[in-house]
């Protein structure tokens, strides 16, 4: 279980990127991370994997995440974070060699999934290929915690759908995806609980059955929760047709 | 029968001591071009030092001999400046390792995300530090080597009455 306790994060230009969050991940969920830009995800993310300095306290089953138990965790990202001049097989031996539980299997399974070529340089496929590559190792780590931001950027809608058949179908019970990601209708069938933050706080946490029981679709949910006004789009129009009378 | 792994080329070698997918093939002949110069720049030492010796003789009659009281010139000066192509490949290597770091941030990829994550903490730092730290350490090696080398020529081809 990852266990994240008033964690508190600030850059030089944003003094509360990350604001008291407290967040419990056990293992075996697909949870959905929803929030605007630059609401937290990605920052949340780093943390986690301690990319970014912070303060507070993240455990992985009790223990602070470090070198020992690092391998539990494994991270797809739209930036990406594959070697661009290296094939794919070349990236499988690489990660077989630092990652212990790396399923070779997995990863041929994945690769022939998305058509993807093994001996050309990840660097040159397209941005939806690359994407496919980035989740691809992930999922192929080992780990049992595979985070996902925003990963889908640039793929097509079958490409995606797709994915999440295939992801449902592979995943074992004690594995855990925390997915970041703008595409909440596409993800709403697939995601069994939904972690949405904004300016840093977590403003919303709630698991697929009880939004059944509240007769809410998770858009419906994230608009209630970010105090969505409809009438915002029609109010503006009509104040710049207003002006442009005046 | 015990199978012993197999030692790596120096292909090899390289290859696993810098970032992955880096070129291999351009670091090594920049190092060895780099180690070629270098000697070629230290051997200005037999230039001088044949100057140097020819001014410790005269001609009397046609025949070569000896100046009265002729010292050569010290060895220091005879080394100044040789070992500077040894120095500047050693300097080059701070730009080697910064090269090595740019190089997990280019191609539009984030590498260093997950060279910050393997479970190895030696993994990154090694990739990055390996070669510049060695290629300066061989460089240092081959100044004082050389130095002996050219020591030795300096003390035994000279007359000793010559020696300072």
């Amino acid at each position: 279980m990852i266990e994240i306790k008033n964690l508190y994060k600030s850059y030089l230009s944003e003094r509360n990127a990350l604001s008291g969050i407290d967040l419990t991940l056990p293992r075996g969920e697909i949870v959905g991370l929803f929030g605007e830009n630059g609401a937290g995800k990605t920052t949340l993310m780093k943390c986690i994997l301690g990319l970014l300095p912070y303060h507070g306290e993240i455990t992985l089953d009790g223990e602070r995440i470090t070198h020992r138990n690092i391998a539990s965790l494994s991270f797809a990202t739209s930036e990406h974070s594959f070697f661009p001049s290296l094939h794919a097989q070349a990236h499988a031996d690489f990660y077989r060699e630092h990652f212990p539980r790396f399923s070779v299997t997995r990863f041929r399974g994945l690769m022939d999934f998305f058509s993807l070529p093994y001996g050309k340089p990840i660097g040159r496929l397209s941005t939806g290929q690359k994407n496919q590559f980035e989740v691809i190792l992930a999922l192929s780590q080992g780990a049992d915690y595979i985070l996902m931001d925003e990963p889908f950027a640039g793929n097509d809608i079958f490409n995606r759908e797709d994915f999440y058949k295939v992801l449902l179908g592979i995943l074992e019970p004690n594995e855990t995806v925390l997915l970041s990601t703008h595409l909440i209708e596409e993800v709403s069938d697939f995601i069994g609980r939904a972690v949405l933050i904004r300016e840093g706080k977590i403003i919303g946490d709630i698991t697929a059955s009880a939004l059944e029981d509240e007769g809410l679709s998770l858009t419906q949910y994230i608009k209630q929760r970010y105090q969505y006004r409809a009438d915002r789009v029609a109010k503006a129009l009509g104040d710049m047709g207003a002006k442009d009378c005046d | 029968m015990k199978r012993t792994k197999p030692h790596p080329t120096l292909d090899e070698w390289w290859e696993n001591a810098i970032p992955p997918g880096a070129d291999a093939t351009r670091e090594l002949r920049f190092v060895i071009v780099g180690m070629l110069l270098s000697l070629v720049i230290s051997c200005y030492f037999f230039l001088n030092y044949a100057a140097s010796y020819r001014k410790l003789f005269e001609t009397v009659d046609a025949v070569r001999v000896l100046k009265e009281n002729a010292i050569m010139t010290d060895f220091s000066v005879l080394t100044e400046d040789i070992y500077l192509g040894f120095y500047v490949l050693a300097a080059c290597q701070l730009f080697v390792a910064i090269y090595h770091v740019a190089y997990f941030y280019m191609g539009h990829s984030k590498s260093i995300y997950l060279m910050r994550r393997l479970p190895s903490p030696t993994a990154l730092p090694r990739r990055i530090l390996t070669v510049p730290i060695t290629v300066a350490a061989i460089c240092l090696v081959s100044v004082f080597m050389l130095n002996l080398i050219y020591y030795a020529v300096y003390y035994f081809v000279t007359p000793t009455v010559c020696l300072p």
